[in-house]
């Protein structure tokens, strides 16, 4: 038996290499601080004209990047490092500290406000709808999709255009949720959908691509409608980590500036949004309490 | 863009495709014989043991494992890069189904073997590392050169978690031009590329280490 307690001890080390595979580096200074010192912030990004994106040269453009940009660059922080990943891994991703602030056009809404805390809304973005080219189903609103339990709708997983759908009454048997935009297009081009909810600004940008045929934007689209008969629209900002609420106070005062000079609707204007898109009247608080819209 | 810039521009990844896949052979490697020889030599709770934590890489879809290590971990303070998390998760899942192989061929092996070894004065160490080893080597290598294709398709995966491999721009180029038929045409070549080398190497490699040594095995 003498002769296997090398192979004991072998297996010990296994066990114990095993379990020291985890290392960790402690960041003890705040966000802010560390931005501001080191004058670069990572943003994160779904790399999705014209929300945020990488551009031609490598650089990240797009609508939330610019006003990051010309929110903190009077601060000195002129370096914009960005992050890449799916449009449902922002959240989580701000969350893990893999980076500081989304700039993927997320939407205030009460169940996000529940995990990261957000500045005071930058755009107003309304929903669109896609379709096939001439419109076959005559699909205009949600009422039709679910008068015909025939029609497919896709939307993105974890979007709030989506989910409006599903508040809306669409039944979820009627609903298919794909990873992201390129593959709920792609879906309605091979027809495994009749229409695909998103927001009206990314339909814009997507019909701009000449690759895209055979689909269309369904004109006129109703969307969801609140309590008193608006049609709801999703008000965009930036998530911060709940505990940096001095980066956010920080920023809500740079972007305040950027609203009184007017600089913010040029950049609204300039990366493909129309009037439509600027600002509401409403603050993150308010948005953070607004009730579930009606069905 | 043409099909030839879409794969020009699919190759700007491979760099970390290959990065990726080294790193997690590193991991695997050592695994797969570290916990292979232990789970063919341990015994009582020790096994479990063993066991347990193959079966936790081997037995966790890779998606879930690498959702988890690089979103959760942090949240307990443990921060490990994108690059550690996609290979380690990676690498110690193949490793994972590399034990078994290991296992496998060490226990296929005849009993004599060892008698044989302990007859002619040599201690346990030395029978595995002499006679053992080289001739389970042989049979699990067809095995090692599946996994490893295995893991070179996995690092696919490393795309969800911020990393510039093939996959991850190859999604980037179809974000911004529309174009997917072309787009994972070129991706599919590209992985094709990569592998069948790979296949072709395998084969030599198993032709040498089984040289000379009567009956090939397959699992």
């Amino acid at each position: 038996m003498m002769r296997r307690s090398g192979l004991k001890s072998l297996a010990y080390a296994v066990l114990g290499v095993a379990a020291s595979l985890a290392s960790m580096p402690v960041h003890a200074q705040s966000t802010k601080d560390r931005i501001l010192a080191q004058k670069s912030v990572t943003i994160g990004i779904h790399n999705r004209i014209p929300w945020g994106y990488r551009d031609a040269s490598g650089n990240v453009a797009g609508l939330q990047p610019a006003i990051i940009r010309a929110a903190l660059a009077p601060l000195g922080v002129t370096e914009v490092k960005f992050v890449i990943g799916e449009f449902n891994t922002m959240i989580p991703g701000l969350l893990a500290q893999r980076f500081d602030m989304t700039a993927a056009g997320v939407a205030i809404t009460p169940p996000r406000c529940a995990s990261v805390i957000f500045s005071e809304p930058d755009l107003t973005s309304g929903d669109g709808l896609m379709v096939a080219a001439g419109n076959p189903l005559k699909i205009h609103s949600f009422e039709d999709i679910k008068r015909n339990p025939q029609i497919r709708l896709g939307g993105g997983r974890g979007s709030a255009n989506a989910q409006h759908a599903v508040s809306a009454g669409v039944p979820a048997a009627q609903m298919h949720l794909f990873q992201d935009v390129e593959s709920t297009i792609a879906a309605l081009v091979a027809k495994r959908v009749d229409a695909v909810i998103m927001s009206a600004a990314t339909i814009v940008a997507t019909m701009s691509d000449p690759n895209i045929k055979g689909v269309e934007r369904a004109v006129p689209f109703r969307g969801l409608s609140d309590a008193d008969g608006n049609e709801v629209a999703l008000y965009t900002a930036i998530a911060f980590r709940p505990a940096d609420t001095d980066l956010r106070d920080l920023y809500n005062e740079q972007l305040k500036k950027l609203k009184d000079s007017g600089e913010l609707e040029k950049i609204i204007l300039q990366t493909g949004f129309s009037k439509d898109n600027l600002p509401p009247n409403k603050t993150a608080k308010e948005l953070c309490l607004a009730p579930g819209p009606s069905k | 863009m043409s099909f030839l810039d879409i794969f020009m521009g699919i190759l700007a990844g491979i760099d970390v495709t290959i990065k990726v896949t080294l790193l997690g052979m590193l991991y695997a490697v050592p695994f797969a014989f570290a916990f292979g020889i232990a789970q063919h030599f341990a015994r009582g709770p020790m096994r479990m043991m063993v066991t347990t934590i193959i079966e936790f890489w081997r037995s966790s879809p890779i998606i879930v494992l690498i959702y988890g290590f690089y979103f959760s971990l942090p949240g307990l303070g443990v921060h490990l890069s994108a690059i550690t998390v996609g290979s380690m998760v990676l690498g110690l899942n193949i490793g994972g189904y590399g034990s078994q192989a290991v296992r496998a061929a060490l226990q296929a092996l005849d009993k004599g073997q060892v008698e044989a070894g302990y007859a002619l004065g040599l201690r346990r160490l030395p029978i595995l590392w002499l006679i053992e080893l080289p001739q389970a080597l042989a049979a699990m290598t067809p095995t090692f050169i599946n996994q490893f294709i295995q893991l070179v398709k996995g690092t696919s995966l490393v795309s969800l978690v911020t990393l510039a491999d093939m996959t991850f721009v190859a999604k980037a180029i179809s974000q911004i031009n529309y174009a997917p038929a072309k787009i994972y045409t070129a991706l599919l070549i590209a992985y094709f590329l990569m592998c069948y080398p790979a296949t072709i190497l395998g084969r030599m490699i198993e032709q040498r280490v089984s040289r000379g040594r009567g009956a090939s095995h397959e699992f």
